[in-house]
């Protein structure tokens, strides 16, 4: 699946992100340590890293490419977790 | 309720709280509303493992939520006859509260209606989005930035500043930053 594939490439991020994909659930958790990843490029976010990409990824992935207005930290550790579920 | 939701006014989260423990349990105490909220939340079907409240505005430590009970919350109102109400009552991104200068692009705008949550080192927003072909989400984010960087934060948006509001606690602690910075640990989110 599309969203899946994205949560991916996440995964290969710097450190520690959990993803699961049941149904039209996305639930994505862990930490992020400041580094690349490729799903900014996703959502255009200029550089931005950032747990919460994961989510802003799938909504990219459903056709939200310019979802924005997430607060992130541009460098340091940041731990969370997002769920994204179809209505 | 759209004060409480589009501003993010922790009186007002706390006065409802106290409000519905009166009403429903007639104890207008944190007690009663959380009692109150509790019942809510079980006719809802939202687990209760899943949060946990002694307040109403969640400043609280002790007052927590998971980002699974969060979306089972929003799932059970947009079914819920209130949904509308309870969906109209939040920011709506580029337009309104919280939200008024975040998801400005005109893509976006108009399109999440979502409630913040701020403390120091603390970010969340939660609520519903619709993508652009129509589709309708709920979502919860829960960040905390325990080692992050404020003085360098990006918001992917403009950067919103509400004076005398009460809801970017962390904004305005922000700016004084020569004061100590207190800490959150272990907390997912405020109300």
């Amino acid at each position: 699946m599309k969203l899946e594939s994205t949560v991916k490439v996440v995964a290969r991020g710097p450190a520690g992100i959990t993803a699961r994909l049941d149904g039209d659930t996305l639930s994505v958790g862990g930490t992020v340590v400041s580094g690349s990843s490729s799903a900014t490029s996703l959502v255009s976010l200029e550089g931005a890293r950032l747990f919460g990409a994961v989510a802003l990824a799938a909504f990219a992935e459903r056709g939200l490419s310019a979802a924005q207005g997430f607060r992130m930290p541009q460098n340091g550790e940041v731990a969370g977790r997002a769920v994204l579920v179809k209505l | 309720m759209r004060v409480t939701n589009q501003e993010s006014d922790n009186l007002y989260a706390d006065m409802i709280l106290k409000v519905l423990g009166a009403k429903s349990r007639g104890d207008g105490s944190f007690a009663g509303g959380v009692a109150a909220v509790r019942d809510v939340m079980r006719e809802l079907g939202v687990p209760a493992a899943g949060y946990a409240a002694v307040d109403g505005s969640g400043l609280a430590r002790d007052s927590k939520l998971s980002a699974a009970a969060i979306v089972a919350l929003l799932e059970a109102m947009d079914r819920h006859p209130l949904g509308p109400v309870y969906k109209d009552s939040l920011a709506i991104g580029g337009r309104d509260g919280t939200l008024r200068k975040r998801f400005r692009e005109p893509q976006v705008a108009g399109r999440v209606h979502a409630k913040t949550g701020s403390l120091d080192g603390v970010s969340a927003l939660s609520g519903y989005v619709d993508s652009v072909s129509g589709e309708p989400f709920a979502f919860a984010t829960l960040v905390n930035s325990e080692k992050g960087d404020r003085r360098r934060e990006t918001r992917t948006g403009s950067s919103a500043s509400w004076p005398g509001s009460r809801r970017d606690e962390w904004e305005s602690r922000s700016r004084r930053r020569a004061r100590p910075r207190r800490r959150h640990r272990g907390r997912p989110a405020r109300g």
